[in-house]
Formats: structure tokens, C-alpha cells, sequence
């Protein structure tokens, strides 16, 4: 393409009065395709109004008759010398249109053409069509950036509103030639067949049908508005716009030679660029096909909100029909369009997305819209870890999905519920950065901090507990907690035993023991956890028992544990008890734990007094006869030291 | 700034020939506005407006050209604002009036179109629908009438037959047959020549009150200047024009102005009116010059039509 | 002094005085004959005098062979023309030594291979009709017993008059020699032309020769010569004799491009009938001319004007392009310098210039300058030259040009005192009107003048007239007036023509063929 000319024929009109005319028309025209009444229409069309300062040039197009598509550059310009009935200076408009597809070809600037017929004086030769050679678009510069404000521009031109660019004043022009030349190569090739741009328009003519001008004021209209050399930043506001600006700023490599390579004549009907976004896959069309899910129970104490409808979900069934680009997304359609960027051909144009859903995350949901949004995620896999994008964007992508979809901070019902969108059973640990999305640390339910912390390794596990120092209350009312499903529950529970054994020596003790006797010193718990594990369960009690009591139980300690007033003893237990008694005490160990079992038991009322009446009073047991009579305040920690022994 | 369409019957369209001097005479507004030294001025009421008025105005006093031939209908809005003396009772009816002075912006929505869309054969259908749907909009027309180019070309009639048939289609709704609109009938380029001599022959000059001694036609002379120079007409059809506008408005909604844009020479050192070289406008010379103004610019009634106009529509649709 | 007998001269002079007296005697219009026998044949010379007084000779020629009989053919062998194939020879040469034994004893050969018809010829010129007999080559064996026999011819006749001489130069160019020295008989006289005081052209002579006057004759006097056509200016010499005054002959007519002007002519005869001419100040070719007298007669117009004192005013509009404000800087400079070169009197002339009012605030004013008033052409012309370097002025107002200023400023400055006045104006556009113009447009002049006017007023001074040149077309009612008595077009107008309108120069049909000469006194 570079330097390479290629050959156009190029029909042409001229437009303008002679000396004796005091009104404008044609004044002469090529013999070709397009026919006088023609270029008359157009030219009258595409007027960029009462020009003041020339020459001026201006871009548009035609279909002739054969519905083929030109590319038109008109040259407005006064003679010197000429000058109308009124003794006004008569300013001419050359016309010259070109085929399509012979631009195309090469993609040829409308500079390279102003170039070339601005040299041609028309009417001087016959009627013929003009023929000649036009140099084809030299491919980017290397190194060379779009510039902002022409990205802006292009992005805003596929909102089909006018833009009107002010400030250009001392803007040359074939600084602002270029500019427009600049702006139509950040767009396919194939929509200059129905473009319209003038480097001047006139701000005073507010019924022009220009797309894109220049201008010295704005005018009176719904034009998007621009300042040469201050481009901005902000969000459009509308959907292809936006998306087609982030796509541009960092989708994709080289769009000038890609787009260059798009030919097909198309127009800037909403329909038609949402097509072409398609194609290049920046944006999709087909709607999100989100059905409303039967609302879900409310959870006590949250009330039933409304889903939020949107007119592409009312049915399954209902047809697809596009979304309108310039009305805001919702949070669903956001969701669904993640989940289709990831799966198309650029993944990385996510940002404009996010950057809606980022706008969107500040308000709080309703259960059942968080329900809603869970079944998308789940249902799209839009936690799984193989994205194939940057890793800065995954993690924003997790964020916000956990900020919109999931109650802040979370808690374990939510935690839980992560791993449903994610796919994960209960065992399985989540993906690492879906878990640094959720940062643990940081979650104030103790049951979601040791249970991603956990997952997330021993290493921060480790650092956490050293570094937080649980209390103990708090470690046992989180393992016992009945929410935990059972494999979450064992972790817990282990990761409590632990840590609380590892600080053994340090721990309050008194607010352990608080908390074992609260929780039936967590007998039954393990029993729940660990069925089949009697050795297992035995040993955690053990644990637990040495971290509260000491290498030796006392006798009253003993009866403590085991003839706990709510809860039955358990074998496992029991033998962790007889681990740490002292041999003399075991009988009273095996008396407390018989009657504990009866006492707690399953048994009905009167079978279980018959059955304590069976069995001999346990006042006199434990002490064997060379040990010496204690002393029966029972020990308590923390009391002072144990006397005697 | 919100974007807005022109309300319904609030504008004023400049209508007329090609180079009967419409867009010069809005160009002469301000100038003639600032020699009134009357209570009005006009600005623009956006930044484009306001861009134009200044770039007009100073074309036609500094550079003394006058503005390009417009090549597609604009918009100007721009608004009248003075101070006004109004009265208003007392509460105690015995003292007698009480006079204050309050602000009044009369809004200005001129619609400046090329002379050839009027000319429904030869205008592009895009300039012929932009004229004729501004003028339905609108609530006032200056006609412009140009004595010189009727007495060369004689296209008066077809011209104004065609517009205000296609007016009168479009508005048909109107229930009394007539069109609403008020209509100043301007006698342009008094100071050519020709016209101001033919007016001398009949008599109208009369001279005005101030220290430069300006000719002028008498506001009640007007109309009869209008019949006289319509007669004069090359084709013969002129005549028909007064009536036709007679009968397509309602006579009480049209009021007759012998107007000159940039009006007579005055000497700078003499300072006064001669009657044997008042010449101001030179017309465009062989060796490719355009046309010039010769000396400052005095307008003559630029102001009273525009005036009378904003006035009688504002006053319509209650100020 | 008569001789008789034979008379040989090495050099001719006893021929040479002989044939001279006998020309001197020779009346115009008679003639003798010489007869010569010469080596080429035998001449016959007629020396005639014509009646302009000049000698003429002309010959005729027969040559021996014609008058000898053919030699037959012997067995000497010495006949050729046997022997030749073709033969052509007319003649058989005798041998040379036959010949010259005869001739010298004059009567080994008795003239027997002479012709009869030669030999009644000889016979019939020394008899009567030849005055004189001249042998010119006495060696040749062909003229030698011819000559003899006429001798004896001579001798027998007992004519004394008649002389037989011999010489060795040939007779022609003895009988040139003659001619060039032989005295003028008649007078000759240069033809001119002089102007009467009513303005008259009258013919007149001038003596050149008198009767005797011999070559090398030279005279001079001054003409005066005027503009003539292609040919140029004629100088006749015509003949005649006292006694007849009025009957001249044209001797010499030559004719010499000699541009006007005063000259001192010299006349030097060469010979009778040839008269060369020479002027003292002017190297010019006088070459011969053949036309008819009646011819020349008829070119001589019937009158010479003496013009008036002049003072011719020119003006000149400096606005326009450079090209044209140039086109007519050369016009009134070829105008200036053909009315100082043709103009008899005295000549003022005055040189102004002109553009445009300033109109508008942007224009430059262009004044009525004055740039030279009633001097020498030669200061006018340096003024015009002022001019050209200056160009055309800057554009401005391109409707008028300031003619009723000018034409103001002239009336003003113009008195009588130089001459009858003459106003050319070159220029193109109109003038400014006093006041609004309905039907031209043209801006007022801010200094209110009129031109129709100042117009009226300068015609009344005596002998006024206008001159305009345009750059085309005949302009308006302005222009009108100021081409008055001359118009004419810049491109194309003939300054001659346009000058003579004006009275500045004598018409353009006054060629004079012939030098003018003062009238004599008395």
C-alpha cells in the first residue's frame, strides 16, 4: 500500500454563478454515471453553509442510480477576480466522486485525493470523467499513537450523533484534512461510503447534515462537542462509543491496517455498527439471554425485592432483539456480556464492562437480585480461573462480581455460595486468585477467615493465627458453629485444636474452658465430625483437655468434664479423660462416665432413674486407700495453684 | 447549552431575491441600531449568533464589503435589549403614574436564505424545503423588494406567486384563509440611483430631522412608492405583487419601508448630505474588484422594520 | 589643316585631332562615318551628335571572312577544308608570309580574293561616304590589301578631304577619348522646384554648365530637400540651347534617397551627357532612374504650406495597466518628434498627466500634473521619458479618469502667447460628471468641474483644436469632443496622419520629387 498508485476515475460537477447570476447552480458536470440532478441534491445537501475563510473542503457521498457507492470530496474556493451580479466574490465548488470500491483498493486518504483533484480546473477540458492515479494510504507510522482526540472522534461517531470539533481556528487546513483523514482510519474503510465531513461549517447553518465539522461556535442541536487539542477522557455514555474506545486505547495492536482492510460499504445505522463491533468482536448483539429465575424464598429478615426487568429478558421465548446501545446496562446484561467477551476473540476489552459494573457495584443489592446474579456467575463459570486474561483484570473482574453478587463483608452462607458459582464441592478449595479476591484476612466471620486462609496455604494460615491470636471463644464457637458443612466444620475444628495446642501455655484458659464447657468440651462435635474416627476424636480431645487442664486431670475435673450437666459424654472422650487421670481416679472416671451416659442419655425419665439407682453411689469412689483424703473444693484454674500436688 | 428547535412563531425569515441585500441589511442592524442612539441594542444569544453579528458588522464598517453571497439558510438568534420606559399606576390613583425603567429582551430568530431558493425551479429541493419550512414557522417575514433587479429581470411575481402558494399549501389549517404572519415589505437600495431619482421625480422625499439632512420616504408614502415602482416593472407583472401580498396576509399585519442598508454618502469632511454625489455603493469594476461600500455606512430603516416585527410577535404570544 | 596622303602614328594623335575637330564641327543632329579596317573585319563607325549636344558612335561590323573569297582547294595541300570532315571553316588562312610580303609591296596581292560585293563596298566608302579610313591592325593580312585598295581608291579619287590614316589603337577607344573631351555645346541646367509666396510649387533650373564646359566641370549650390516617396528626391539635368529657351532635353536623370533636410549639392561633368552628383554632407547613392518626365511631373504637388507657430499640448492618462499607460507614452512620443521634425515655425510643446479621483478610502489620487508647459520638444521628451519610468499610476477607481481636470488645469494655464494651440489627449475612460450621473454611475468629481465646460472654453482661442487618441473604441460624449479635429485609435493610428489633422505638419501627399531651391533675386 505504501507509495503504490492506483487508478480511479473520478465523475465531477462544478458549482458556482457567473458573473451575470446572482444565485448559485450548476455549471457544468461530467457525462458519466451520476446524472446533473444528482450532484445538485448532493451538493445542496452537504453544504457546510456561508464560508467566510477559504478554501475549505468537504467530504460525502453519493449512490448513483446502479446503487453503487462513491466517496466525494468537494473543493470550495473563489476565483480571483470573479465576482457575481451583486459584486460579490462567487465562491466555486469543485465536486469529484470516486467509486468505492476503487478507493478502497488502496485505501486512499481524502487528502491524497484533495491533493490530486484540487490541481484540475473543471469546465476547461470536454465533459469527460477524469482519470488518474491516487497514492494509497502509507500504513501507520511505526511508533506512531492514534491520537487521543481522533480516537474520542472516531468512538463518538458510532453514537450517529454530529460531532463538531471547536478551537481549530488556526488549524490549517491540511491539519484539519488530516484530522478527518486521521478520525475515518480509526473506523472501517467501508463507512467512508456514507460519510460526511467538512473541515469548515458554517455555525450559523444549524440544518447541515454533516457528521463530523469543524466550526466556530456550536450550533443548536445534539452535537457532541470537542475541543481541538484537549481530548478527553470521560466516559461516552454510550455502548458502541465506549466499547469501541476501549478496543481502540488498548485491544488491539494495529486497528489502523486492520480496519483499512474492512471494505464493505456500510452506514452508521445503530443496526449496522452493531454488526461491525460484532465482527471485530468488541462488542455482541445478541441479547444476554438471561430468564428471570422463579424468584427465590427471601431469607428471614431480608425482604422480597423485584428482579430487575429488562425488556431482552422477558421470556426465553421472546425473540432476540438488539439492545438499545445508548440506555445504561444492567447489572445481568453486564454479566452476560463479561461472560461472552471472555469467551470471544478479545478478551482483554473486558475494561469497559467492568468499568460499567464498577458504577453499578456502589449500590447494595436485593437477595433475590444477589440470587440472580450468583446463577449468572454460576451459570457462565465467570469464577473460573482459566480466563486468558491479565491477571489485574481477573482480579478486578472477581471483585466486583463478589462486590455486586455476594453480601459485604462476606459470610459463610456467602462463602459457601462461592463455591456453588464457582463449581467447587465443599472439599475443594478454591482457585488461589479467586481466593486473593476474597481476601480472608480481612473478613470478619472467623469461619470464612480460616477457611480461606486455610485453602489459601499453611504459610498464611500460620502467619495469621501467629499474628492475630485468636481468642479462644471465638476459635470454639467457630468450630462448633452448626452452619459449617462438615468437611469445613473438620478443618475448622482442626485448625482450632491446633492453634489453640500450639500456644499451649499461653492461651486464656479460663475463657477455653468457658467455651468447652459451654460446648460440651466439643465431645459431640467431634463425635458429628468424626464418626468413624474414634482414635481421631479421642486425640483432639486430648488435646484440647491438655491445652485447658494440664498433663493430669483432677478428680473434679474429671467429674467436670464427664458428668457435664447437658451433654452425655462420649467414648472418645472418655479416653481421652483416662488418658490424663491419674490411676486412682479411674474408677471415679469410669463412674462418671457410666452415669453420664445414663444421665444424658437417650433414655426416658423413669428408666433412666431406674437405671441410676442401679448404680452404686460414686461418692466414695476414686480414692484408693493410700491416698490421702483431698481437699473437695474443686480445683478451678486460675484459682490459685493446685495445693498438694 | 440545551439544545432547542425554534418555538413555533417566533422567528423572523428574510425573504427575497438573490442580492436584494437581506443578509446586508441584517449586517446594517447593529450599526444602524448604535446611530439611532435609541434604547435597543442587539447581541447574540450564542456563541455562533454572537460570532456572526460581530463578522458582519465589522465587514461591512471596517473592511466596507459587503458579506458573502449566503450560500444555505442560517440561523441567527440574537435579541433585542433596552430599557423601557413603562408606567404603571400608583396606589394612590391621585398621584398619578409612576414611570420606571425596565430591562426588556425581545428575542431575535432570524432566518438569513440564499435568494435562489426562492425560485422553486431552478433551488435545490433541500433549499426550497428549508425556506418554505422556516417561513411556517415563523411569525414574521421581511419581504425584500428590490426596485433595480425587478426593473432588469422582472421576476417579482413568479417569485413571491410560487413561495406563497407553497405557503398557503402548507398552512392551509388556518381557519380565516389567510396566513398569520406579519409581513414588513421592504423597497430595498433606496440609495441606488435610480430609485432614490424616481422617488425625487414623484415628489416623496421629504428631509429628515437631524443634523445630516438624510432623504427619506415617509413611512405613509411608502405603500404608494411600492405601487409607483411596481409599474416600473420589466415584465409588467409587478402590480400583482401588492395585491397578491394583500390578499395572502392580513393587511393590518403588513406595514411598507423604503430601506437602503448601507445608505447614503456622506463626505467626511462636509459632513452633510449632497444632494450632487450621495453615491455610496460602487458597483463591482471591469479589472475584477468586488463591489465596495464608498463611505461610513447611515442605514435607513433597518430598524423600524425588525423593530415593529419582534415587537408585534412578542406582543402576540404575550411577553 | 587637311593632309593628304597616308599618315601613320604610333599613337593615334593626328587620328585623334582629326576625328576631334571633326566632331567639334559636327552640328546636333548631323553625322559622318569613319570606316576602320580592323583585325576582326571591316567596321563602318557613324559618330552622330544628338540633339542634346552629346556624341554618339555606333558601328557595324563585317568580317573579313564574308568579304573574301574562299581559297580552292590545290594540290599544295595547304586547302583545309577538304581534309577536314565537316569542315566548317569559312575561310582558308593564307600562309602569314604570303600576306605580309603583299602588304608591304602593295602589289603582290592585288585584292583578288576579295569579293565583289567587298570590294564595291570599300570602294563606295573611300569614294564618298566615309570621311575618314582608319586601319587598325596594319599587320593583318585581311585588313591590309583591303585597306591598300581603299588607298588606292583614295589616291585615284584625287578627294583631298578625306584622309586615310593608320593606328595601331583601335578606333573605339580613340573615338571615347574624343567624346569625353568634347566641349559641352549646350547649357546644362538642374531641374527644381520653387515655392511660390503663395505657397506655389513653380518649376525652376539651376545652371550647372555652360556651352565649352569640358570634363572635370564641377558647380555646386544648395537645395533643400523635403520628404519624398520610396524613390527619393530626383535630380534631372536637362540641355538646351540659347537659341532655343524653351526646348530641353534630359541629359541625366538620377535619383537619390536623401532625407529632408538642406544640402549643398555638387554637380561635376563627366562627359557630355553625364553629370555626376554629390552632396557634402550625406553619403548617398545616386543611382539611375528611368521613369517617364511626365511621370515625375505628375507627382510634383500643386502646393507647399508654411505652417503657423505651434503649441501643441499633450496629455496623457497614467491609469489603466502599465502596458497601456506605456502604448501611449510612445504614442505622444512619436507624435511629439513627427511634429518637430515636420513643423516649418516655431513649436512649444507642453506634456500633463492624469488618472483618477480617489473614491473610496482605499484608492490613490491621481492629480493633474503638469510635468512640462510650452517648452522645446526636445525638454517634452525628457519629460515623457520621466514619465515612462514612473509607470501607470496604482489602480484605484477604474470607472473615470480626471478629463474634466485636466482639461480645467489647461484652460486655466492657456494663454495665447505660444502659438496656436493644439490639445492631443491619449486615454480611454471617461470623465468624472459635475454632479450624480443617473444613467453612467461614474462617482461625481469632488471638485465639481465640468469638462464640457472647460471644453467650450478653450475653443475659443483662435485655431484650437483636439486630438485623441483612444485605446479603442470612440469613447463617449467626452471623448467626442476632445477628437474634435483628430481621432484615431492607439493602436493603429498614423501619427502622420493624425499630426496633419491637426495642422502640426503639411499633409501626408506632399511628396517632392525634386530639391527645392530658394527663389533668386531678381
Amino acid at each position: 500500500m505504501n507509495g503504490e498508485m492506483f487508478p480511479v476515475t473520478a465523475e465531477w460537477a462544478l458549482w458556482g454563478k457567473e458573473s451575470h447570476d446572482a444565485g448559485y447552480r450548476l455549471l457544468e458536470c461530467s457525462d458519466g454515471a451520476v446524472r446533473g440532478e444528482a450532484f445538485i441534491e448532493v451538493l445542496t445537501r452537504y453544504s457546510p453553509g456561508t464560508l467566510e475563510k477559504l478554501p475549505q473542503v468537504t467530504v460525502s457521498w453519493l449512490p448513483d442510480a446502479a446503487q453503487r457507492n462513491y466517496v466525494a470530496v468537494a473543493i470550495h474556493d473563489t476565483e480571483q477576480g470573479r465576482y457575481d451580479a451583486g459584486g460579490r466574490p462567487i465562491v466555486f465548488t469543485r465536486y469529484f466522486c470516486v467509486p468505492q470500491e476503487e478507493l478502497a483498493a488502496g485505501a486512499v486518504s481524502y487528502d491524497a485525493m484533495y491533493q490530486e483533484f484540487g490541481r484540475y480546473r473543471l469546465g476547461a477540458h470536454g465533459p469527460e470523467v477524469i482519470k488518474a492515479e491516487l497514492a494509497g494510504s502509507p500504513g501507520p507510522a511505526p511508533g506512531g499513537q492514534p491520537s487521543g482526540l481522533a480516537i474520542r472522534v472516531a468512538a463518538l461517531l458510532l453514537t450517529g450523533q454530529p460531532v463538531c470539533i471547536l478551537g481549530a481556528d488556526r488549524a490549517g487546513l491540511d491539519t484539519r484534512l488530516r484530522f478527518l483523514d486521521e478520525v475515518m482510519s480509526l473506523l472501517p474503510y467501508g463507512m467512508r461510503s456514507r460519510m460526511s465531513a467538512s473541515t469548515w461549517a458554517s455555525s450559523t447553518f444549524s440544518e447541515h447534515k454533516l457528521r463530523l465539522f469543524f466550526s466556530a461556535a456550536r450550533r443548536r442541536a445534539g452535537d457532541h462537542v470537542v475541543t481541538w487539542g484537549q481530548p478527553d477522557t470521560a466516559r461516552i455514555g454510550h455502548r458502541y462509543a465506549d466499547d469501541y474506545r476501549s478496543w481502540l486505547l488498548g485491544g488491539v495492536p494495529d486497528p489502523v491496517t486492520l480496519l483499512a482492510g474492512i471494505s464493505e460499504p456500510m452506514g452508521f445505522g445503530q443496526a449496522e455498527i452493531a454488526m461491525m463491533l460484532e465482527r471485530l468482536h468488541v462488542s455482541y448483539t445478541e441479547p444476554p439471554a438471561v430468564a428471570l429465575p422463579a424468584p427465590m424464598p427471601a431469607p428471614a429478615g431480608h425482604p422480597a425485592t423485584p428482579a430487575q426487568e429488562s425488556p431482552a429478558e422477558a421470556s426465553p421465548a421472546a425473540p432476540a432483539r438488539a439492545p438499545d446501545p445508548a440506555r445504561a446496562m444492567s447489572v445481568p446484561e453486564i454479566l452476560v456480556s463479561c461472560a461472552h467477551r471472555l469467551l470471544g476473540g478479545n478478551p482483554n476489552f473486558l475494561q469497559s464492562d467492568l468499568d460499567r459494573l464498577e458504577a453499578l457495584a456502589a449500590e447494595p443489592a436485593g437477595a433475590a437480585d444477589r440470587a440472580h446474579y450468583q446463577q449468572i456467575i454460576a451459570r457462565h463459570r465467570l469464577f473460573r480461573a482459566d480466563m486468558r486474561i491479565r491477571k489485574p483484570l481477573q482480579a478486578q473482574l472477581y471483585r466486583l462480581l463478589l462486590q455486586v453478587a455476594f453480601r459485604r463483608p462476606l459470610d459463610y452462607a456467602d462463602y459457601c455460595a462461592v463455591h456453588t458459582c464457582a463449581g467447587q464441592r465443599d472439599d475443594q478449595p478454591l482457585h488461589r486468585s479467586l481466593l486473593l479476591a476474597i481476601n480472608p484476612a480481612r473478613q470478619p466471620d472467623l469461619r470464612v477467615q480460616l477457611l480461606g486462609l486455610n485453602a489459601l496455604g499453611e504459610r498464611e494460615l500460620r502467619h495469621t493465627l501467629r499474628d492475630k491470636q485468636l481468642p479462644p471463644g471465638s476459635l470454639i464457637s467457630a468450630a462448633v458453629s452448626r452452619e459449617l458443612t462438615v468437611p469445613h466444620a473438620r478443618i475448622v475444628c482442626d485448625i482450632a485444636v491446633s492453634d489453640l495446642y500450639r500456644r499451649i501455655g499461653t492461651v486464656d484458659r479460663k475463657a477455653l474452658w468457658d467455651a468447652l464447657v459451654q460446648h460440651g468440651y466439643l465431645a459431640a462435635t467431634f463425635a458429628e465430625l468424626y464418626p468413624d474416627q474414634p482414635d481421631h476424636q479421642a486425640d483432639q480431645l486430648h488435646r484440647l483437655l491438655c491445652v485447658t487442664f494440664g498433663a493430669k486431670l483432677e478428680p473434679e475435673v474429671i467429674r467436670e468434664v464427664l458428668g457435664h450437666p447437658r451433654a452425655a459424654p462420649t467414648v472418645p472422650l472418655f479416653a481421652a479423660v483416662l488418658a490424663m487421670a491419674d490411676p486412682g481416679d479411674v474408677p471415679l472416671a469410669e463412674r462418671t462416665f457410666t452415669r453420664g451416659i445414663i444421665g444424658k442419655g437417650h433414655f426416658p425419665g423413669r428408666v433412666r432413674e431406674q437405671l441410676l439407682a442401679l448404680l452404686p453411689p460414686g461418692d466414695h469412689l476414686g480414692a484408693g486407700p493410700d491416698r490421702a483424703p483431698r481437699r473437695l473444693i474443686p480445683w478451678r484454674p486460675g484459682h490459685g495453684h493446685r495445693g498438694g500436688r | 447549552m440545551p439544545p432547542s428547535e425554534p418555538a413555533r412563531d417566533y422567528g423572523i425569515t428574510m425573504w427575497g431575491a438573490s442580492s436584494t441585500g437581506k443578509t446586508t441589511f441584517l449586517a446594517a442592524l447593529s450599526v444602524a441600531l448604535i446611530r439611532q442612539r435609541g434604547p435597543w441594542r442587539v447581541i447574540g444569544a450564542d456563541q455562533a449568533s454572537a460570532t456572526q453579528l460581530t463578522r458582519l458588522t465589522t465587514g461591512l464598517t471596517q473592511r466596507r464589503t459587503f458579506p458573502p453571497a449566503t450560500a444555505a439558510v442560517e440561523h441567527y438568534r440574537w435579541e433585542l435589549v433596552g430599557m423601557v420606559r413603562r408606567a404603571a399606576r400608583r396606589r394612590w390613583r391621585w398621584l398619578g403614574w409612576r414611570h420606571y425603567e425596565q430591562l426588556v429582551t425581545i428575542p431575535l430568530d432570524l432566518v438569513d436564505a440564499p435568494g435562489e431558493a426562492a425560485d422553486q425551479e431552478r433551488a435545490a429541493p433541500v433549499l426550497w424545503d428549508g425556506l418554505i419550512e422556516n417561513m411556517v414557522n415563523s411569525g414574521g417575514i421581511v419581504f425584500f423588494y428590490d426596485p433595480v433587479r425587478e426593473f432588469e429581470n422582472g421576476d417579482a411575481f413568479a417569485h413571491t406567486f410560487g413561495v406563497l402558494t407553497e405557503l398557503s399549501q402548507r398552512m392551509r389549517d388556518r381557519a380565516d384563509g389567510r396566513l398569520p404572519h406579519y409581513v414588513a415589505v421592504c423597497i430595498a437600495k433606496f440609495d441606488e440611483i435610480r430609485v432614490f431619482e424616481t422617488a425625487a421625480k414623484l415628489g416623496l422625499i421629504e428631509e429628515e430631522a437631524g443634523d445630516r439632512r438624510f432623504p427619506r420616504v415617509p413611512g405613509d408614502e411608502a405603500k404608494g412608492f411600492f405601487e409607483q415602482l411596481c409599474d416600473l416593472s420589466h415584465s409588467g407583472d409587478a402590480e400583482m405583487v401588492l395585491s397578491l401580498l394583500e390578499q395572502t396576509f392580513r393587511p393590518e399585519r403588513i406595514r411598507y419601508f423604503v430601506t437602503s442598508a448601507i445608505g447614503f454618502y456622506l463626505d467626511p469632511h462636509l459632513r452633510v448630505y449632497d444632494r450632487d454625489n450621495y453615491q455610496n455603493h460602487l458597483p463591482p469594476q471591469d479589472d475584477g474588484e468586488p463591489a465596495r461600500i464608498r463611505g461610513s455606512v447611515y442605514p435607513i430603516n433597518v430598524v423600524e422594520p425588525i423593530l415593529w416585527l419582534s415587537q408585534s410577535i412578542s406582543g402576540e404570544a404575550g411577553e | 589643316m587637311l593632309m593628304s596622303g597616308t599618315e601613320q602614328e604610333p599613337g593615334g594623335e593626328g587620328l585623334r585631332e582629326a576625328i576631334a575637330r571633326d566632331v567639334a564641327g559636327l552640328p546636333g543632329g548631323a553625322a559622318f562615318m569613319i570606316s576602320e579596317f580592323a583585325a576582326a573585319g571591316f567596321i563602318t563607325w557613324e559618330v552622330r551628335r544628338d540633339q542634346d549636344g552629346t556624341p554618339h558612335a555606333r558601328q557595324w561590323l563585317v568580317p573579313w571572312s564574308e568579304l573574301y573569297h574562299r581559297r580552292e582547294p590545290g594540290p599544295s595541300g595547304h586547302s583545309h577544308e577538304q581534309g577536314r570532315p565537316g569542315g566548317h571553316r569559312a575561310a582558308a588562312e593564307p600562309p602569314a608570309a604570303e600576306l605580309a610580303g603583299s602588304e608591304l609591296t602593295g602589289g603582290a596581292l592585288t585584292g583578288s580574293e576579295l569579293t565583289g560585293g567587298a570590294r564595291a563596298r570599300i570602294t563606295q566608302a573611300a569614294e564618298g561616304s566615309s570621311l575618314l579610313l582608319v586601319c587598325s591592325a596594319p599587320a593583318d593580312p585581311s585588313a591590309a590589301p583591303a585597306f591598300a585598295l581603299a588607298r588606292g581608291v583614295l589616291e585615284r579619287g584625287g578627294v583631298t578631304w578625306r584622309r586615310a590614316f593608320t593606328c595601331p589603337v583601335p578606333l573605339e577607344d580613340l573615338l571615347l577619348e574624343v567624346f569625353t573631351d568634347d566641349p559641352l555645346t549646350q547649357w546644362y541646367d538642374l531641374v527644381a522646384l520653387r515655392r511660390t509666396p503663395e505657397g506655389r510649387l513653380v518649376f525652376t533650373t539651376r545652371q550647372l554648365f555652360a556651352p565649352g564646359a569640358v570634363r572635370g566641370a564641377a558647380e555646386s549650390l544648395t537645395v533643400r530637400c523635403e520628404p519624398s516617396d520610396d524613390a527619393g528626391t530626383v535630380f534631372a539635368v536637362m540641355a538646351y540651347r540659347l537659341e532655343e529657351r524653351t526646348t530641353f532635353r534630359r541629359v541625366t536623370q538620377r535619383v537619390a534617397n536623401v532625407p529632408h533636410g538642406t544640402y549643398e549639392l555638387t554637380a561635376e561633368l563627366r562627359r557630355p551627357g553625364e553629370v555626376r552628383f554629390r552632396l557634402r554632407e550625406l553619403a548617398v547613392k545616386f543611382r539611375p532612374d528611368r521613369r517617364s518626365w511626365e511621370e515625375l511631373v505628375a507627382r510634383v504637388p500643386p502646393r507647399l504650406d508654411r505652417l503657423r507657430p505651434a503649441h501643441l499640448i499633450v496629455a496623457v492618462e497614467v491609469s489603466g495597466s502599465t502596458a497601456r499607460v506605456l502604448e501611449r507614452i510612445d504614442r505622444a512620443e512619436q507624435l511629439i518628434r513627427c511634429v518637430a521634425a515636420g513643423a516649418d515655425g516655431p513649436l512649444h510643446v507642453s506634456l500633463i498627466s492624469f488618472g483618477a479621483h480617489a473614491v473610496h478610502r482605499d484608492d490613490a489620487e491621481e492629480p493633474v500634473t503638469v510635468l512640462s508647459w510650452a517648452q522645446s520638444s526636445g525638454v517634452a521628451l525628457a519629460a515623457l521619458s520621466r514619465l515612462r519610468e514612473r509607470g501607470a499610476a496604482p489602480p484605484g477607481y477604474s470607472r473615470a479618469a480626471q478629463l474634466e481636470c485636466m482639461l480645467t488645469t489647461v484652460a486655466t494655464r492657456l494663454t495665447g502667447e505660444h502659438g496656436r494651440p493644439v490639445l492631443v489627449t491619449a486615454g480611454s475612460r471617461p470623465a468624472f460628471p459635475r454632479r450624480v450621473d443617473r444613467v453612467s454611475e461614474i462617482i461625481p468629481c469632488p471638485n465639481r468641474n465640468d469638462w464640457a465646460a472647460a471644453w467650450y472654453h478653450l475653443r475659443q482661442h483662435p485655431g484650437m483644436a483636439f486630438g485623441a487618441i483612444r485605446d479603442f473604441g470612440p469613447g463617449g460624449e467626452a471623448w467626442r469632443h476632445l477628437g474634435h479635429d483628430a481621432a484615431g485609435q492607439l493602436a493603429a493610428v498614423d501619427v502622420r496622419r493624425f499630426a496633419a489633422d491637426l495642422g502640426l505638419v503639411s499633409s501626408t501627399a506632399q511628396y517632392i520629387p525634386f530639391p527645392l531651391v530658394e527663389a533668386e533675386e531678381g
